[in-house]
């Protein structure tokens, strides 16, 4: 460990420092990030572009060849159990040197690697000094010019130097709640025990000198908001109160949750961004919460500038399911009735992909469900385990975070998620601090034995959809319901990692599989590519923990892994 | 939950109806009937513990009222009612408006002043919650003494449509009674870290439930008009009927507590039905209208699409 330089913060950070002087000093733009869909050699934000397509230009690999991409190297990261679901960015080589990987890890590990061969250069890591249970979700990481911009489970985000790894300056979106101070470093109501990818620690969306963050804790009844933080200084531009007391009923917004707890999408032509957003609390029993419960399980678009909602579109108006609209949406632009438009598409937990118009929020698709539906919107049964029906969706989601991919070249997105029945019954709860406010009495996921009408007996399934026509393009059953996110090239490849540990290259437009590597662990990361120009190779990387409690994942570990085909 | 609109209501539960009325005797068990035909068969039970609450209520909230308000709020309910052929025919708003919005506003002043001089409170402390024997003592008495076929008469429910509307409450006493006081919740959930007080009591949920919706509603069809049908749509504005009747048997019974026109039994079982109609209505309209499976949607690649 070597001295460096900290900010006033709740926990303590570590820095372990290696030779940094491979990283190239030069800043990424944001007009580097705004083309990064178009740059082969680079993966410089979440999603891959602020569309979110997590589309590669790299195009090395193709259905021809793909038979022959092999691992490059492979290691374990550290932290076991810990928690691989996040999407490492790319920065691109310069004069000959390695490209930079920067990859997290839950609880609050980010890394700067040499994306060649795997050599990590600098590893921060930070001591919440909070409660942390199992699996709190990192799930990636913001880079703009000199600086990495780093979440953490206690509602923090800290800007690094991305050469060095020493902190700027942190913001602590838990210092105030509600329009309260904390008495200390975090709000009484916001300490509780961060886990099971509840509290997960998704990056900060990057436009226009601001960081766009949300909320997390809907499990805990947590009211919602989102940040706009100045990048350069880290003070708050606006928060967005997420349950607007004026919509809903009486002081029932105060726990009414409403988190936006995954990535958003972000329009830079109109400084739109579209947050996905999570349940109402409490999650079961709605009648404490009577109404539409705005902003919860839908989308909420923003102006970028001052916060002001554009639209919400939700896709279940006053859950009782924990239907969260958690994966993030994609914005493209496509002809739909002989006019060209942009439109934003997600899945729902509630099982179908949802397409709108970016500009109103008008529902203009509902997808075919690619899941099959069992007592679909049946209301949960209170207090009566033994009498509750199986259904389907369940309460993990016909997706869930899991971020798609969109091919605009074939208008197809891809998505991943479950198809898992499940009994719930429900029971009265009342809010007290730091306690899960779930109103749940039992609840059990169907084991895969089990003989339930309309169900095939597969867990999870990954599928090609067109978000414009809503037709159900193909579908690849799973045993397992597989967690990660999804990657298309412009060669019309999918890559998918798997709950069984095998990483996936798929056809995009048929779903025929192509190629797969077991690597072991359940792979709930998020497959990245760029292209190394010094290489001359397009690399794939993905990692996995076998993370999650809640469905079986896979096998646990701590992997990172990439994998390389030559030019 | 049981639906309470007519035409999907079958002969067991307007058997169940009858039997928790306990007039399931004098009746065709099973047949057609309405409110006014079973009245004089319906016996006003549990009139001490109506009147006892309907007395402490009072009691409570002497002088509080201010009926000119309530008179106007509820002159206000009417008129909305008298839109609903208007809504029914609009169905899909072709751009966002305020047609269902303004169903909503003079709901939203009784509201206001309801909760200026603190009466869900003092209802909540005062009335039984929904239990099944509360729910089938008030509905006793509203239908025996003719008040809620007259009120809900005054405002365009027929007598078919009044009927359901009841049975609707009765029939779905036990959904009903998980609307509970937040000082009913089990001992093992108090203790001094409980912090109830951001519940609303639970007529006040039911009333401004039913006003969010109906705000709700214009943004919410506009947008989804791919999903809907004309039968969807159709049962929806049965479900905002049943919500705006359920605010005036409300907005009546209050204004008569504010003018001293109201027995303390009659002001109980009102506004149980009442509250009770508001909760079942909004729960209609969104099994009915805004959660939309796929055999109900409108088909995909329509015309609108």
């Amino acid at each position: 460990m070597s001295k460096h330089e900290t900010t006033d913060k709740p926990g303590e950070s570590t820095l372990e420092r290696n030779d940094t002087s491979i990283i190239p000093e030069f800043d990424v733009t944001m007009d580097m990030i705004r083309e990064s869909a178009s740059d082969p050699e680079s993966w410089l934000i979440y999603g891959g572009n602020h569309q979110n397509h997590r589309h590669t230009t790299a195009d090395v690999i193709h259905k021809g060849n793909v038979y022959a991409l092999s691992l490059e190297y492979k290691f374990n990261v550290g932290v076991d159990p810990g928690d691989y679901q996040g999407t490492p960015l790319i920065v691109p080589s310069r004069d000959g040197g390695p490209p930079i990987m920067y990859q997290t890890n839950g609880p609050d590990h980010l890394r700067a690697i040499n994306a060649r061969d795997g050599e990590v250069l600098w590893h921060w890591s930070y001591d919440a000094h909070t409660t942390v249970g199992q699996h709190p979700a990192n799930r990636g990481v913001t880079v703009v010019d000199d600086t990495i911009y780093q979440s953490t489970v206690d509602y923090g985000t800290i800007a690094l130097d991305r050469y060095t790894g020493d902190e700027k300056w942190n913001y602590n979106a838990a210092a105030e709640y509600r329009g309260e101070e904390a008495d200390g470093p975090i709000h009484e109501e916001l300490d509780y025990v961060k886990n099971v990818g509840f509290a997960s620690s998704v990056p900060a969306y990057p436009y226009d000198g601001k960081l766009f963050k949300g909320s997390f804790g809907g499990e805990w009844g947590v009211t919602g908001w989102i940040d706009a933080i100045n990048m350069e200084d880290g003070s708050r531009e606006w928060r967005m109160n997420t349950t607007p007391p004026e919509r809903w009923v009486g002081d029932s917004w105060k726990h009414g949750c409403g988190n936006a707890w995954s990535p958003p999408a972000l329009d830079p032509d109109s400084g739109t961004v579209v947050f996905p957003m999570g349940n109402p609390g409490p999650d079961f029993d709605g009648s404490v919460r009577p109404g539409w419960n705005q902003y919860t399980s839908g989308k909420l678009a923003l102006d970028t500038d001052t916060g002001e909602p554009q639209w919400n579109y939700q896709d279940v108006p006053h859950d009782v399911w924990d239907y969260d609209s958690s994966q993030p949406p994609f914005i493209f632009e496509a002809e739909r009735n002989g006019e060209t438009k942009k439109f934003a598409s997600w899945a729902g937990k509630s099982g179908w992909m949802y397409t709108v118009e970016l500009d109103s929020g008008r529902l203009v698709t509902r997808s075919e469900a690619p899941l099959q539906k069992i007592n679909h919107f049946m209301q949960p049964v209170f207090e009566d385990y033994e009498n509750a029906p199986w259904f389907t969706p369940n309460i993990i989601g016909g997706t869930n975070h899991q971020p798609p991919t969109y091919d605009p070249e074939r208008q197809i997105a891809v998505i991943k998620g479950t198809n898992r029945p499940v009994k719930v019954s429900y029971t009265n709860i009342d809010y007290k601090t730091n306690e899960l406010y779930l109103a749940l009495d039992e609840w059990a996921l169907a084991p895969g034995d089990e003989d339930i009408e309309g169900w095939n007996n597969n867990k999870g399934y990954i599928a090609g959809i067109d978000p414009i026509s809503g037709n159900l393009e193909w579908r690849i059953w799973r045993n397992e319901s597989p967690w990660g996110g999804l990657m298309t090239t412009s060669t019309g490849l999918t890559f998918a990692g798997t709950a069984e540990g095998e990483l996936l290259a798929l056809d995009t437009e048929t779903g025929k599989e192509l190629w797969s590597h077991d690597l072991g662990p359940g792979l709930g990361g998020d497959p990245v590519s760029w292209y190394d120009p010094g290489t001359d190779k397009q690399y794939v990387a993905i990692q996995g923990g076998g993370d999650g409690t809640l469905g079986g994942y896979g096998d646990n570990g701590d992997l990172l892994a990439v994998f390389s085909l030559s030019g | 939950m049981e639906h309470y609109n007519d035409q999907y209501i079958d002969e067991n539960e307007r058997r169940d109806f009858l039997k928790a009325l306990g007039v399931a005797g004098s009746v065709g068990v099973g047949g057609k009937f309405t409110l006014e035909s079973i009245q004089s068969a319906t016996t006003a039970g549990g009139a001490a513990e109506l009147e006892s609450m309907g007395k402490a209520l009072r009691q409570d909230l002497s002088g509080s009222l201010t009926a000119s308000v309530l008179s106007a709020g509820s002159a206000g309910v009417a008129d909305q009612l008298d839109r609903i052929p208007e809504i029914a025919a609009m169905g899909i708003p072709e751009e966002v408006g305020t047609a269902y919005s303004e169903l909503a506003e003079p709901g939203w002043a009784i509201n206001e002043h309801l909760l200026e001089v603190g009466f869900y409170s003092t209802a909540e402390q005062h009335l039984e919650p929904f239990t099944a024997s509360h729910v089938a003592e008030s509905a006793k008495s509203v239908i025996s003494s003719g008040t809620l076929s007259g009120l809900l008469a005054e405002v365009g429910f027929d007598a078919s449509e009044r009927t359901a509307l009841m049975m609707s409450v009765v029939n779905n006493n036990a959904h009903l009674s998980k609307w509970m006081p937040i000082e009913l919740y089990p001992d093992e959930l108090t203790g001094e870290e409980l912090r109830p007080e951001f519940v609303p009591p639970v007529h006040h949920r039911a009333a401004e439930g039913s006003l969010h919706w109906l705000d709700g509603l214009d943004n919410w069809l506009w947008q989804n008009g791919v999903l809907l049908t004309d039968d969807l749509v159709s049962k929806g504005v049965s479900d905002i009927k049943a919500m705006l009747g359920g605010l005036y048997l409300f907005g009546a019974a209050t204004e008569q507590l504010a003018r001293g026109k109201i027995s303390d039994k009659e002001l109980s079982a009102l506004l149980t039905a009442g509250s009770a109609t508001m909760i079942m209505g909004q729960e209609h309209l969104a099994d009915d209208m805004i959660r939309i499976s796929d055999t109900e949607r409108a088909p995909r690649g329509g015309a609108s699409q």
